[in-house]
């Protein structure tokens, strides 16, 4: 009985034991995903046309749908960088529904989106 | 008696002479401004660059964003801070008086701001491979109190090879890639691993406040190479 006991003991440890192993190895969501925007930012910026933007505007968007599956964050800036490129095409009500969005996700942004908004003539 | 006496006393001085050749140098010891008051909030200001490469400017300017903001602050919109900069007159500026940063806080009211100098941005191609090297420096400045929280340098080496096996093919491959190389990833890998090597842990970051104890690389100073 108790040399039962003391087995059973031992695969409990021992399941224990592997559960922590493999509980470190799996790999931890990064805090923040930027994806490619960061270099579709530099291409956006050096050609200036239809199509560096539009590239832009996609890296944008997949970071915001891949955010939303990983329940994490989106990066700094990029909802503000995606009103940015809704005022390029002239969509209005899109640009200030992401600079709401930039201010609600981030509180420092405050200040800067209520300029945006501001300055844009986007503030009711 | 005498030969006990030199047997305890010999690692006594070795360890002694050890502890003065090796002294731990951490986070906290090279920034206790920044952990006593940590900014929550960067504002990149455009970068300074000192070395010959035009394109260098953009390159920093563009990838630093995701290298400070993944290590946990929250760093103004690059894009929309440099159109406001650039309305005032403000983006070519290279020297930040109190009044200037005082300035910054009221428009964006940032906690810190981040000066960059680009200090070398050297390409250089010989045979069948290419190099280039990249220096840079970085200063946090508190915007409350104009003090210094924070500084690093980084020099970074990349190193550009041809994968054909013909001499010339290779030659040739080196001399176009170190002359027309789209260098973004290699500025982005290069400014997150300063950032991931010097910069402790943001406000945002899961891991904030563990990393008073990581020892810093001496003199402020990281080594990077790079290769493709």
């Amino acid at each position: 009985m108790f040399v039962n006991n003391k087995k059973a003991n031992l695969r409990k440890f021992l399941g224990l034991g592997i559960l922590i192993v493999l509980g470190g190895c799996a790999v931890s969501p990064p805090y923040v995903y930027y994806g490619n925007t960061s270099h579709n930012y530099y291409r956006y910026v050096k050609k200036r046309d239809a199509n560096s933007l539009e590239q832009y505007k996609k890296s944008l968007e997949y970071v915001f749908d891949y955010s939303e599956k990983k329940g994490i964050k989106v990066p700094p800036g990029l909802y503000c960088d995606y009103a940015l490129i809704m005022l390029t095409l002239d969509h209005n009500d899109l640009a200030k529904e992401y600079f709401q969005k930039e201010k609600d996700n981030w509180n420092e942004s405050q200040p800067l989106m209520d300029f945006l908004l501001q300055r844009y003539h986007l503030k009711e | 008696m005498k030969r006990i006496i030199y047997l305890f006393l010999f690692p006594i001085v070795l360890l002694y002479f050890s502890g003065c050749a090796y002294q731990e140098y951490t986070l906290l010891d090279a920034y206790p401004n920044l952990y006593e008051n940590p900014p929550a909030s960067i504002l990149i200001l455009p970068p300074v660059n000192k070395s010959t490469a035009v394109e260098a400017k953009e390159y920093f300017a563009c990838s630093l964003s995701e290298a400070i903001g993944s290590k946990g602050y929250y760093t103004f919109p690059v894009e929309a801070v440099f159109t406001v900069l650039r309305d005032e007159g403000l983006y070519d500026t290279e020297i930040y008086t109190p009044e200037l940063l005082t300035n910054l806080y009221k428009y964006f009211q940032a906690d810190a701001v981040l000066l960059t100098s680009i200090e070398k941005w050297d390409k250089t191609w010989f045979l069948t491979s290419g190099n280039l090297q990249i220096d840079a420096k970085y200063t946090l400045l508190s915007t409350t109190t104009g003090e210094k929280i924070w500084d690093f340098t980084s020099h970074t080496d990349v190193e550009l090879t041809s994968s054909s096996d013909n001499l010339l093919v290779s030659m040739l491959e080196s001399a176009i890639k170190t002359a027309v190389e789209d260098y973004f990833p290699n500025c982005l890998a290069a400014n997150k691993e300063t950032m991931n090597r010097g910069l402790p842990y943001g406000k945002h970051h899961p891991l904030f406040g563990t990393d008073t104890a990581y020892s810093i690389p001496p003199g402020k100073t990281v080594d990077i190479k790079i290769n493709k």
